[in-house]
């Protein structure tokens, strides 16, 4: 919408929405158009029932059955009539799609817990688990309606039947985990946890994947050596664990070769073909995160702060990842467990109360604070990078990888600028290699789209019936690729583009090159849309008051409050878009947050 | 029920769960593998059908029409659309170009999909020896065809002989001169081991082997093998010239005695892919003057790709019918709302050119240009639906008339191909006319490049002709203003698609100069 002509006009003298705006027939079609002729409705009807069984043999033994039946309903009609975006003024469509998502979990559970001397606290687990998944869907697709009042309810109407389909897909997992704990006397905590797990998904040998774990917390202020005041210390508990964990999140089949159906035909009779379409990969299996954690919870000057820090090591080996291929191998990807990746991190939690405190007055801070560098400490076991996939060691595994603007052409530059072959107006990147020629050897990482840091705080202040509190959120130093500049800023002149300062021999600027009518985008114009959306966010304010009792009490009420609400009031950030913290490197940007500003009122009788 | 039945009830359903929960098969019940597909005839043949499908992503698309049609000495580029740069031949002419990797990339699967079937075929014991020969020769000539783009666009490329059956990183460039031999090898096996007619229209017959196999043989310089081969197609094959070239394009007549190969098309919605697009490319944008709108029998949607160079409209002698069958450069007045003063609907549109002259002759400019009659596709239910449902000629006989010419001029023989060159030009004349025939001192390589235009122009095959023949430098600095200046002779092969490249883990060089 935003790429439309402002110059269109909107309604036709009868008052009908006025479906080209303008008189150039592949402009944009009226957005009023299409909200009159189409319909797209989806619904969802989701069962989830889940049943249980105890039976306790005797104090100590227990065994638990969990039951839990998950179906998931999808039903999607969609009509789109001829002057709509997606017809263009041609044919209707209509289709309607049914997905089935039936999902069932057993769980059995053999529970022993028993305390012996007082002090020694033990209790072990056996689970038994298994999950399945089926998935159903068909779907019909038809054009040319005689009549649009149907919408989707009278498909055999169409004259054509554009598309139809249906598709099954299953998977299982099946898991044992035995766990044991053990206290003594509140000080000490020892957990240890096996757990092998075997998944449908990997063929035959690559199913199983073991997965242990162990922790152990001591609260050191329970020590008998821990000399300080309970006071100033009353709470001091160290943790120390490390663990492995799997992944199987695949779509099923991912170790067959699969093949594509495609049509063709000869003379008046259509074919159906088939063409190899997925390499198989039998070797595929169990992504595997081997944490190590260490922590320490605190809550010291009279509770008055509390809060917990969190260290991290995590090393994932066996990536579950999508892989390209090079395209004269005949396909274009497949999935492979690859190399390994390090994620190292921090985390800080602090919660602050009454730092302020009198009867009337009460302050309370929350904050917290994150830390996460990830980077690829293996890949094929050769050293070498993979730049097609723009996976590079020493890296983080989503960097963007491309051409380094740094400026415009100037007029003052255009025989270097001709060198390069490349004119006054257009976008300058760097020669990275020095060699003369502007090519793929150029390109470089520019930054990644994971954080340095993000952070967060929460302040809540009482006064009296008086409330006003508000929660800050913040992110830092985070890259995008933006596909809102990469559609509203194509500098062509045909369509509406977003207000940019650009270059003209007049305004020679380094921001935006030179407005050309006969491009549909600008050359290396992805240079243009990595963008810092760092921010610092007011994601809520509220101030409300609450009438005191007394009075309430003559009124025969129990409760009578005002608020007024402010939600994402105020953002600061450089990035010049809709929404720093809903931008996206996906197909389309996500839908901007909203701002509001509510007011109410609570009342109990 | 009393207590210990209940647990006994309670232990007997958990533990049935427990029993019944333990597989862990992983069936692919709705994937079609070629495990399954490739063990029976009609899986086979659909393998060969699936090779064939292929060919869609090359002919009557806008890739494939970009490819051949931009940056030639016939077309140049109209006002919309991104590939300008291949018609430009500037910087942004490289590696990165979307079509330039699909193209790529669509023949690989082809390839592909043709090492398949040919590694499979023979474990398939339900197949005549007979059948299997003709699909093994049908899958053959295709893996030959997807070669002859590759070679052609990119120089030397993967040899592909085999399926691909693991991860494969490590392609390296093979010689085009030798996977020329590998494509002759193919196309050879096909001619020698098909009919000239084919069980279904559209399947490879033995006269679009040899059609392919002359076109190989001039690529190696073997004239006197193509030269024989050619003779071969004309006199021994069941092709004949139609009456008129109005004929060939005739809507109603696309497959006719002329036609040697078509990619097929048609109006069967499920089996017709996307469609011929060729309709949508070389029309102008003519609906956006007063008194028109789009309509599916002048062009239909406006894609304003594809310009006429000035060279190629006035290739033409004045008793040429080719002329009038290939541009649409009138247009009459349909549109009621923004008719002009005293035009009425029907009428010719009359056009202000530049210099403020008036002609019923539309202007040849970025925006209104002139249009192909080739594609038109008027049945389409809607102006704005893109998949047409025309076949789209890969090779036809005059064709072969002309490369048989190239042959013989290559060995001196202009006399001989003058001849054949004279039956081609014959069959163009307008009705009750001739046009000048030629004689022996006539024939160059030039003319027959310019009948090669008047006959084939907007075909999807002058980049690759004038790569072929190594005029392309030539004949875009002469005749395509917006390439002439910047064309270099390495601009004789594309860029090999970045992807490629970054994806190998071999060293995978680039072409020289991109």
């Amino acid at each position: 919408m935003l790429r439309l002509n402002p110059l269109g006009i909107p309604y036709n003298d009868d008052g009908t929405a006025r479906f080209r705006p303008t008189n150039d027939e592949s402009q944009r079609v009226n957005p009023l158009s299409d909200l009159q002729n189409s319909v797209d409705e989806r619904y969802v009807t989701h069962v989830f029932a889940s049943i249980y069984g105890t039976y306790n043999f005797n104090d100590h033994l227990s065994y638990r059955l969990n039951i839990g039946p998950d179906l998931e309903i999808g039903n999607r009609g969609y009509f789109y009539g001829s002057e709509t975006t997606n017809n263009q003024g041609g044919l209707s469509t209509a289709g309607v799609s049914d997905s089935d998502v039936f999902s069932f979990t057993i769980e059995n559970i053999l529970n022993y817990a028993n305390t012996f001397n007082d002090k020694h606290e033990f209790s072990a687990t056996a689970v038994h688990s298994f999950q399945t998944q089926t998935t159903k869907s068909s779907y019909t697709n038809v054009s040319n309606l005689p009549y649009d009042s149907q919408s989707y309810n009278n498909l055999s109407t169409a004259g054509e039947v554009s598309g139809v389909g249906s598709n099954y897909k299953h998977w299982d997992l099946l898991s044992f985990t035995g766990r044991l704990n053990y206290q003594f006397d509140d000080r000490y905590l020892l957990t240890f946890t096996a757990r092998a797990d075997g998944s449908s998904r990997f063929s035959e040998g690559n199913k199983w994947g073991f997965f242990p774990s162990a922790a152990l917390a001591w609260r050191l202020s329970e020590e008998s050596f821990f000399n300080v005041s309970q006071e100033a210390v009353s709470d001091l508990k160290l943790r120390v664990s490390y663990g492995e964990t799997g992944n199987t999140g695949i779509e099923p089949y991912q170790t067959f070769s699969v093949l594509e159906k495609v049509e063709y035909m000869f003379g008046d009779s259509g074919v159906i073909g088939f063409i190899p379409n997925t390499v198989s990969n039998p070797n595929l299996t169990w992504e595997t995160t081997k944490q190590f954690n260490v922590g320490l919870d605190f809550e010291i000057w009279k509770q008055k702060l509390s809060g917990s820090i969190n260290y991290y090591v995590a090393q994932t080996e066996d990536l579950l990842l999508p892989r390209s291929l090079p395209s004269s191998s005949g396909f274009s990807t497949v999935f492979e467990n690859i190399g390994s990746t390090e994620n190292k991190g921090i985390e800080v939690n602090l919660s602050i109360k009454n730092i302020i405190n009198t009867d009337n007055f009460n302050w309370n801070v929350d904050l917290n604070f994150s830390k996460n560098t990830n980077k690829i400490t293996e890949l094929y076991g050769d050293g070498l990078d993979d730049i097609g996939n723009e996976w590079f060691l020493g890296n983080p595994i989503n960097v963007f990888y491309d051409y380094k603007k740094t400026g415009i052409w100037q007029l003052d530059e255009a025989e270097l600028a001709e060198s390069y072959g490349f004119e006054p107006g257009q976008i300058k990147v760097e020669d990275i290699d020095n060699n003369g020629i502007i090519n793929a050897d150029d390109r470089t990482i520019l930054g990644s789209e994971t954080p340095d840091w993000i952070g967060g705080l929460t302040n809540r202040i009482n006064y009296k019936g008086f409330g006003f509190s508000f929660v800050i959120y913040t992110r830092q130093n985070a890259k995008t690729y933006s596909r809102w500049y990469e559609n509203n800023n194509r500098l062509a002149g045909r369509y509406n583009n977003i207000d940019v300062d650009y270059w003209t021999p007049e305004n020679p600027t380094n921001a935006n090159p030179r407005p050309n009518v006969s491009q549909e985008s600008v050359y290396l114009g992805s240079t243009l849309t990595y963008k810092d959306v760092s921010f610092v966010r007011v994601r809520n304010i509220v101030f409300s008051y609450s009438i005191p009792n007394p009075v309430l009490d003559r009124l025969k009420i129990k409760d009578l409050s005002f608020n007024i609400t402010a939600d994402n009031p105020f953002t600061f950030t450089s990035y010049e878009g809709l929404d720093p913290e809903f931008e996206s490197d996906g197909d389309r940007a996500l839908y901007p947050s909203v701002q509001t500003l509510s007011m109410g009122l609570n009342l109990t009788f | 029920m009393k207590k210990e039945y209940k647990i006994l009830a309670f232990l007997t359903l958990s533990f049935c769960l427990f029993i019944t929960s333990c597989s862990l098969e992983e069936e692919p019940v709705s994937e079609a593998t070629p495990d399954v597909i490739y063990k029976t005839a009609s899986g086979i043949e659909s393998g060969v059908d699936g090779t064939y499908s292929l060919l869609r992503d090359l002919y009557g698309i806008q890739s494939g029409f970009t490819l051949t049609t931009f940056g030639t000495d016939l077309f140049r580029h109209g006002k919309d659309g991104s590939y300008k740069a291949m018609d430009l031949y500037t910087s942004e002419l490289n590696s990165s170009m979307t079509y330039i990797n699909n193209i790529w990339t669509n023949c690989y699967l082809g390839i592909n999909a043709a090492n398949t079937v040919l590694d499979r075929i023979d474990l398939v014991e339900e197949i005549s020896e007979a059948q299997k020969t003709t699909f093994k020769a049908e899958v053959r000539f295709l893996r030959a065809h997807y070669y002859y783009w590759l070679t052609l666009q990119f120089g030397d490329v993967v040899l592909k002989e085999n399926e691909t059956t693991g991860v494969e990183t490590d392609g390296v460039r093979t010689s085009k001169e030798t996977i020329w031999e590998f494509m002759k090898t193919d196309t050879e096996f096909a001619v020698e081991n098909l009919e000239w007619t084919a069980s279904e229209t559209g399947r490879i017959t033995k006269g679009a082997a040899l059609h392919q196999l002359i076109k190989i043989n001039l690529l190696m310089n073997d004239y006197a093998s193509a030269e024989s081969h050619g003779i071969e197609l004309i006199e021994n094959g069941p092709y004949q010239l139609q009456n008129t070239y109005a004929d060939v394009f005739e809507y109603d007549n696309q497959v006719n005695s002329e036609i040697i190969f078509a990619v097929q098309y048609g109006t069967d919605v499920l089996s017709n892919g996307s469609g011929n697009q060729g309709h949508l490319y070389f029309t102008p944008a003519y609906d956006l003057y007063a008194g028109l709108t789009r309509d599916v029998t002048q062009g239909g949607r406006p894609f304003t790709r594809f310009r006429p160079t000035e060279f190629y409209r006035n290739l033409f002698e004045e008793n040429d019918s080719r002329f009038d069958e290939t541009f649409r450069y009138t247009w009459t007045y349909n549109n009621e709302e923004s008719l002009p003063e005293g035009a009425a609907i029907g009428d010719t549109v009359i056009w202000e050119a530049e210099d403020g002259t008036y002609s019923k002759i539309a202007p040849n400019t970025d925006l209104m240009h002139w249009g192909m009659k080739k594609h038109d596709d008027p049945t389409r239910a809607s102006f704005q639906d893109q998949a047409g449902f025309r076949d789209f000629f890969v090779s036809r006989l005059s064709e072969t008339y002309l490369l048989l010419s190239e042959a013989l001029l290559y060995q001196g023989k202009q006399e001989e191909a003058a001849n054949y060159i004279n039956i081609v030009r014959a069959r163009a004349a307008k009705s009750n006319t001739e046009l000048e025939t030629i004689s022996a001192s006539d024939v160059t390589l030039d003319f027959i490049l310019d009948e090669r235009a008047r006959e084939l122009g907007g075909e999807e095959m002058r980049w690759m002709d004038l790569v072929r023949t190594g005029k392309l430098e030539e004949r875009v600095k002469a005749y395509n203003p917006n390439g002439a200046n910047n064309i270099q002779s390495y601009h004789t092969l594309r860029p090999i698609p970045q992807s490629q490249i970054d994806l190998s883990d071999v060293e995978f060089p680039q072409n020289p100069g991109y």
